[in-house]
């Protein structure tokens, strides 16, 4: 009997362990990365590469790009991205393209009903992390929260997941 | 016998003790108590072993984890020493701090950039201000050789009040930089860029002015450009 208790606290301890770490993990998951939880993105607005004043948009959400000419991934992914973006503005979203530094992108994209930022906003700097580029972010423009963010180029499996991200706009 | 009749067994075999949850209702038939213990045994072993092996593996995903995390933030925590000075000024025109064709500075000159909070912008202002006569009246570096743009944290809100400041109101910088700016701001720190346009030192912003400007200066002595 007593042995039979030993056990059984045993394995509920291990439980309770067990339980902790799955907790811990996705805690210390959600903090990681470029765009953990807690960031919140205004809507996009700035001056464009055509330094022109940008308003901020009131689309519903914001597909936001960091690209630049220089990077081969950028141009390796674009038909994933020309694809996500497409339906992003199906979805009522904005599109935006933004280079981390001015110059990096020198001239329009070419992809239609994209805005093509340069400058921008504090409150929006200090969301986006330009640290590498392509990076791509949806973010949902009433509570500013990232709802999918992919670091680095995009493919079929993260563009499936950036669709199904999309989806929530629909 | 157990064998035979699989989980059952004669009534006189269950003589001793029971446990009411292996009986069935009303029936005389119980399961053989050895193969249950062997089992029971068996699973528990099992159940064990699966559980500290979901610990062992949990615990090394967690740690590497912990270890991607405090990657991340030493990374990108630090604030990084160059730049991508370039702006919207209060008259919606890009600017620079103006560098010469060494791709320095001209008149060697030092740039501060802070950030103007649009909910205190007078007082912030009215700090600024202070602080840029502090440090041209002690007169360690001619007036003309530390620039100060001041960022608004709520992009073109503060272009009203350039006419007050006597620095450059800047509403929008490039993304590179804002994300400099804000983290420096997040810190309550003053970025000084020396003339070659790196970023010399990160200054905390004082409540005092001319301890402010006191500050500046120090950082705009020690060492090189």
């Amino acid at each position: 009997m007593k042995r039979y208790r030993i056990v059984e606290s045993l394995m509920v301890a291990l439980i309770v362990i067990n339980v902790f770490l799955i907790c811990l993990f996705f805690v210390i998951r959600s903090r990681t990365g470029l765009y953990s939880s807690g960031i919140h993105f205004p809507a996009p607005s700035g001056y464009s590469l055509g330094n022109e004043a940008v308003k901020e948009s009131r689309a519903l959400c914001s597909l936001i790009r960091l690209s630049s000419d220089g990077c081969p991934y950028c141009k390796v992914d674009r038909p994933f991205f020309i694809k996500l973006s497409q339906r992003a503005m199906r979805a009522g979203c904005a599109v935006v393209i933004l280079p981390p530094k001015m110059g990096d992108i020198k001239a329009s994209s070419g992809i239609p009903g994209v805005t093509e930022l340069q400058f921008v906003t504090l409150p929006f700097g200090r969301a986006l992390n330009p640290v590498m580029t392509p990076e791509t972010v949806l973010v949902d423009n009433k509570t500013g929260e990232v709802v999918w963010d992919r670091e680095g180029a995009l493919d079929e499996s993260s563009q499936s997941d950036g669709l199904r991200a999309l989806s929530r706009f629909h | 016998m157990w064998k035979a009749v699989s989980y059952a067994c004669e009534r006189t075999e269950c003589s001793g003790r029971r446990r009411s949850g292996w009986q069935p209702l009303g029936g005389y038939v119980c399961e053989d108590r050895r193969h249950v213990a062997i089992m029971n045994s068996l699973f528990t072993k099992l159940c064990v072993c699966l559980l500290m092996l979901s610990a062992v593996r949990l615990t090394v995903l967690t740690k590497q984890e912990m270890q991607q995390y405090r990657t991340d933030r030493s990374k990108y925590s630090a604030l990084p020493h160059d730049s991508s000075l370039h702006g919207i000024d209060a008259g919606g025109n890009v600017i620079t701090p103006g560098v010469g064709v060494d791709g320095r500075l001209k008149d060697g000159a030092f740039l501060v950039v802070f950030v103007v909070h649009r909910r205190d912008s007078l007082r912030d202002i009215e700090f600024w201000n202070h602080v840029s006569q502090a440090a041209s009246v002690t007169r360690t570096l001619p007036r003309a050789q530390i620039r100060y743009w001041g960022v608004c944290d709520s992009g073109a809100a503060c272009n009203v009040l350039q006419g007050r400041a006597l620095f450059t109101v800047v509403g929008y910088l490039d993304p590179y930089q804002m994300h400099i700016v804000a983290q420096a701001d997040q810190r309550h720190e003053t970025l000084l860029y020396g003339p070659s346009t790196t970023l010399k030192t990160s200054v905390a912003t004082a409540t005092d002015a001319p301890r402010e400007a006191e500050q500046i200066l120090e950082g705009a002595k020690e060492g090189g450009a």
